[in-house]
C-alpha cells in the first residue's frame, strides 16, 4: 500500500512539473492521457494530435512519452510530425517507449519507410522481444498501407522466412498468416529443403499479388 | 430471385451442380412486410451518420431495395449483417443484385463464419470490395480485379462456394442479362477448405473515408447440404431469448458434461500470440468440435493444440462418467491454457464429478473472472449445485448473503450483487486466502440456479426477492437479482410480474442488451407487438423505408 501511494505521489509530481509548461487545453489532454481516456481522445481527433505532439515534445519522461505514443496508437490519425517523433524512439533504451512507438508508427504514417524499419528490426534487432513486437506491428498496425505498400511488407515477411534465426522465421510466418490466413505449408522448424519448397510457393503468391496490383 | 431459376442462369461445374441446392437459408427482396431484425435474421448497424434503409427510388425488382449510405469521418460504418444457419460442407449459393450511383466510393460485401470478418479459417470466405470504381474479389488473400463499375448499372452476382474444397465459381451479369464475367475454381479468401460461414455483410467503407451509396436487391443464400431452418417462434428469432437457458437445461439436466463452446475466446486463444502458426486455428477448431482426434506429426509440438485435444478427451471422459480421466485431462489442458474460461469451467465440472465440492466451487469462482459466455457459467453452476443435491439449503444461502455484508469487503459485495462481477473476480483471482468468503458470496447464486434447474421456480423467485431486499437494505445494487427474480417468475408463467421486474433491473444496467432482449420476449408473450419490436430493435437495429 505504501508503495502504491508513493507511485501516485511521484506521478502527480511528474504531471505537475510538466503541466507548468502546457496550455490549459494541453493540460486537459494530459489528464486524458494519464487517465487512459482514449474514447474521449478519439472524439477530439484530429485536432487533439497537435496537443499530443506538444505534450510529447515538452516531456523528458520516457514513461510519459510512451503514454502519448499509446494515445497516437489509439487515435490512428496520420501525422508526419508524430511519425518523425516516434521514429526517433526506435533506438531508445526505454523498453516501454520503444514498444509503444513501434506499435503506433503504422497507425500515424503512410510512409513506406515505417514498414521498412520494422522489417529491419524484425530481422536484425539483437533483442528477440523487439523482433517479435515488430512482427506484431507489421501484422496488425499498418492500417494506412496501400496495396503497393502491402506488397513491400509481404516481400519482407517472405524474405524473413529465409532467416537463419528460427524465431524470425516463426514470426515472419505468423505475420503472413495473420494477413492471409494461410501458411502455404511452411514450417519454420522443417529442414531447409522443405522450407525452400514452401518459400517458392510464397514467392509465386507474391508474383500473383503483384500481377493484381 | 427464385431458386429454380438459378440453374438456367449458371454455367460451369459448380454453378450447374447448384441446381440441386434447394434449401433456402436467407432471402430478402425487401418487398416483404415482415423484415424483422433479430439473431436469426439480420442486424442493422447505423450508429453514426451512415444509414441502412429501404428505398423505392432505385430497385432491381419489385418495389423496394436496400440502400446503404456511408458518411466519411463519422467514425463508424453502416452495415447489414444477415444471419443464416452455419454451413461448412456442401455447396452454398449467394445471389444478389447490386448498383451504385457513386462507383468511386468504397464498399464491401462479404460472407464470413464464426471467426467473424478476419482472414483465417472460419473467418472471411468470400469478399468483394470496391476500390475507386474497380471491383475486386479477395482470392487466396489477393485482391484480384473483377471489373470496373459503372454508375447506375445493376450487376447481378452468383457465387457458388464449394465449402469442402474452399473454392468458388462466380458470375456477374448486367441488368439486361448479358454476362460480364465468369470465373471458376477460385480459391476462397484464405484458400481454406471447410471454412464455415454463417453471416453475410453488406457494409460501407471500413476506413471511414467513403461517402458512397450502394443499393442491393434480391439477396438469397441457399445450400445443398442444409436442413431447412426451423420456424420463427417470434419476430427475428427461432428461439426466445429466455429459452436459451431452457435449451441448456433440457440438454444437460442431471448430467455433468461440457457445454458447447461459444468461440475461440472461450479458450483464451487470443493470448496464444506467437503460437498462431502452422494452421493452428483451423486445427484448433476441428479439435474443439471433436472433428479431429489426432494431431499430425508436424503439429505434434504445438502445446496449445495438444491442450485442446486434452480438453476434448476430458469432455468425452466426463460424458462417459470417467471422472478420474476427465480431471487428469482437464488439468493438463489447464497448464497450457490457464486463462481459458472453458477449461476452468470443465475442470469445475470434473471436480464435481469426483464429489469434490470445494474444488468445483473454487474453480467456478476463479473462472468467472476470465470471461466467457454468461449463460454457460449459469448452467455450469447449476449443474454443480444440482450434483450436490442438498448443498446448499435456502437457509445456508441466505446466511451466506448476510455474512458478505457483515464481512464489509467491497469486492465480496460486488460479487454477491454481480454488479461488477468480472472486475471483482479479476481483482480477486488467485487470492487463495479468500476462498472461503468467496464461496459465501457465490453460495446464494448457486442455490438460486439449483432451484431453477429443478424447476422450483417459485422458490427461486422468492429467494431472489429476499436477496433484492437484503441488498437494498445495505444500499447495494440489486439489478442482477431483480433480473434473476424476473427469470424465475417468467419460467413460472408470471409474465406480467416478470416484465415489471425486468424493467426495474434495467434501471440498474443501462445498455444491457440481455435485459432488453428479455423485455422483447416478455412483450411478445403478452401480445404487445409494438413493445416487442421496440426492445428488439434497440438490440438488433431496424430497417425503415427512406422518407417514411
Amino acid at each position: 500500500m505504501i508503495k502504491l501511494v508513493g507511485c501516485w505521489y511521484l506521478l502527480m509530481l511528474g504531471s505537475l512539473a510538466m503541466g507548468a509548461d502546457l496550455s490549459a487545453e494541453d493540460a486537459k489532454v494530459l489528464d486524458l492521457i494519464n487517465d487512459n481516456e482514449y474514447q474521449e481522445m478519439v472524439a477530439m481527433a484530429p485536432g487533439i494530435v497537435d496537443s499530443l505532439i506538444r505534450i510529447y515534445d515538452v516531456s523528458d519522461d520516457p514513461k510519459q512519452k510512451a503514454k502519448v505514443a499509446r494515445a497516437f496508437y489509439q487515435l490512428g490519425v496520420v501525422s508526419e510530425q508524430a511519425e518523425r517523433l516516434l521514429m526517433e524512439n526506435l533506438d531508445t533504451t526505454d523498453v516501454s517507449l520503444r514498444l509503444q512507438s513501434q506499435w503506433a508508427l503504422g497507425r500515424v504514417s503512410r510512409s513506406p519507410e515505417v514498414p521498412s524499419r520494422l522489417l529491419d528490426i524484425m530481422r536484425n534487432d539483437p533483442s528477440p522481444l523487439f523482433r517479435d513486437k515488430a512482427a506484431c506491428a507489421l501484422a496488425y498496425d499498418q492500417i494506412h498501407a496501400s496495396p503497393v505498400d502491402k506488397l513491400l511488407i509481404y516481400q519482407g515477411l517472405v524474405e524473413g522466412l529465409t532467416d537463419e534465426k528460427p524465431d524470425v522465421r516463426q514470426i515472419s510466418l505468423l505475420a503472413l498468416k495473420i494477413h492471409t490466413g494461410q501458411t502455404k505449408g511452411y514450417d519454420y522448424n522443417a529442414d531447409p529443403a522443405q522450407r525452400d519448397q514452401a518459400i517458392a510457393r510464397w514467392r509465386e503468391w507474391l508474383r500473383e499479388y503483384e500481377r493484381n496490383l | 430471385m427464385k431458386l429454380h431459376l438459378v440453374a438456367w442462369l449458371l454455367s460451369g461445374h459448380l454453378l450447374a451442380a447448384m441446381a440441386q441446392a434447394d434449401t433456402e437459408l436467407l432471402s430478402y427482396d425487401f418487398d416483404q412486410d415482415d423484415l424483422a431484425s433479430g439473431p436469426d435474421t439480420f442486424h442493422i448497424f447505423q450508429h453514426a451518420r451512415g444509414r441502412v434503409q429501404l428505398t423505392r427510388e432505385l430497385v432491381y425488382s419489385g418495389e423496394r431495395a436496400l440502400r446503404v449510405t456511408d458518411v466519411a469521418g463519422d467514425e463508424d460504418f453502416p452495415e447489414l449483417q444477415g444471419y443464416f444457419p452455419q454451413q461448412s460442407t456442401g455447396l452454398l449459393l449467394l445471389h444478389f443484385a447490386m448498383m451504385t450511383p457513386t462507383p468511386a466510393e468504397p464498399f464491401n460485401i462479404a460472407l464470413a463464419g464464426p471467426a467473424h470478418f478476419t482472414m483465417r479459417q472460419d473467418g472471411i470466405s468470400f469478399w468483394l470490395r470496391n476500390d475507386n470504381g474497380l471491383l475486386r474479389h479477395t482470392s487466396d488473400a489477393i485482391p484480384k480485379r473483377l471489373l470496373r463499375l459503372e454508375a447506375y448499372r445493376w450487376y447481378i452476382f452468383e457465387a457458388v462456394l464449394d465449402l469442402d474444397r474452399g473454392v468458388y465459381d462466380l458470375t456477374i451479369d448486367d441488368e439486361n442479362g448479358d454476362r460480364l464475367l465468369a470465373l471458376t475454381n477460385q480459391a476462397n479468401a484464405t484458400a481454406s477448405s471447410q471454412s464455415a460461414v454463417n453471416m453475410l455483410s453488406l457494409i460501407g467503407d471500413l476506413a471511414d473515408v467513403g461517402n458512397g451509396d450502394v443499393f442491393f436487391d434480391d439477396i438469397s443464400i441457399a445450400a445443398s447440404d442444409a436442413r431447412p431452418p426451423g420456424p420463427m417462434v417470434a419476430p427475428g428469432r427461432r428461439q426466445l431469448f429466455v429459452d436459451q437457458w431452457n435449451a441448456y437445461r433440457q440438454d444437460l439436466i442431471g448430467k455433468l458434461q461440457c457445454l458447447p463452446p461459444h468461440d475461440y475466446l472461450d479458450f483464451a486463444l487470443e493470448h496464444a500470440g506467437a503460437v498462431l502458426v502452422e494452421d493452428f486455428l483451423s486445427h484448433s477448431l476441428a479439435v474443439i468440435k471433436g472433428h479431429l482426434t489426432e494431431i499430425s506429426p508436424a503439429l505434434a509440438q504445438q502445446r496449445y493444440l495438444q491442450a485442446l485435444l486434452k480438453w476434448r478427451i476430458g469432455c468425452d471422459a466426463l460424458r462417459a462418467g470417467d471422472a478420474a480421466v476427465a480431471n487428469s485431462a482437464f488439468d493438463v489442458a489447464a497448464r497450457a491454457l490457464p486463462d481459458a474460461p472453458q477449461v476452468l469451467m470443465t475442470q469445475a465440472l470434473a471436480r464435481a464429478a469426483q464429489d469434490d465440492y470445494a474444488g468445483a466451487v473454487a474453480l467456478l469462482e476463479n473462472g468467472r473472472g476470465y470471461g466467457g459466455e454468461y449463460l454457460q457459467w449459469d448452467a455450469a453452476e447449476a449443474m454443480v449445485a444440482f450434483h450436490f443435491e442438498d448443498d446448499p439449503t435456502a437457509e445456508q444461502a441466505s446466511a451466506a448473503a448476510a455474512a458478505v455484508y457483515a464481512a464489509g469487503k467491497r469486492e465480496l459485495r460486488d460479487l454477491l450483487e454481480a454488479s461488477r462481477r468480472a472486475d471483482a473476480m479479476s481483482q480477486l483471482a488467485g487470492a487463495s486466502l479468500w476462498t472461503e468468503p468467496l464461496a459465501a458470496a457465490l453460495l446464494p447464486e448457486q442455490y438460486f440456479f439449483a432451484q431453477l434447474w429443478q424447476e422450483n421456480y417459485t422458490a427461486a423467485a422468492e429467494f431472489a426477492e429476499g436477496l433484492v431486499d437484503l441488498i437494498r437494505h445495505h444500499e447495494g445494487n440489486p439489478g442482477a437479482w431483480l433480473e434473476r427474480q424476473a427469470d424465475a417468475r417468467l419460467f413460472a408463467g408470471r409474465t406480467e410480474l416478470a416484465q415489471g421486474l425486468y424493467q426495474q433491473a434495467r434501471n440498474y444496467a443501462h445498455g444491457s442488451s440481455r435485459i432488453v432482449s428479455k423485455l422483447s420476449d416478455v412483450a411478445f408473450l403478452l401480445g404487445d407487438p409494438v413493445a416487442e419490436r421496440k426492445y428488439r430493435e434497440q438490440v438488433y437495429g431496424y430497417l425503415r423505408e427512406l422518407g417514411r
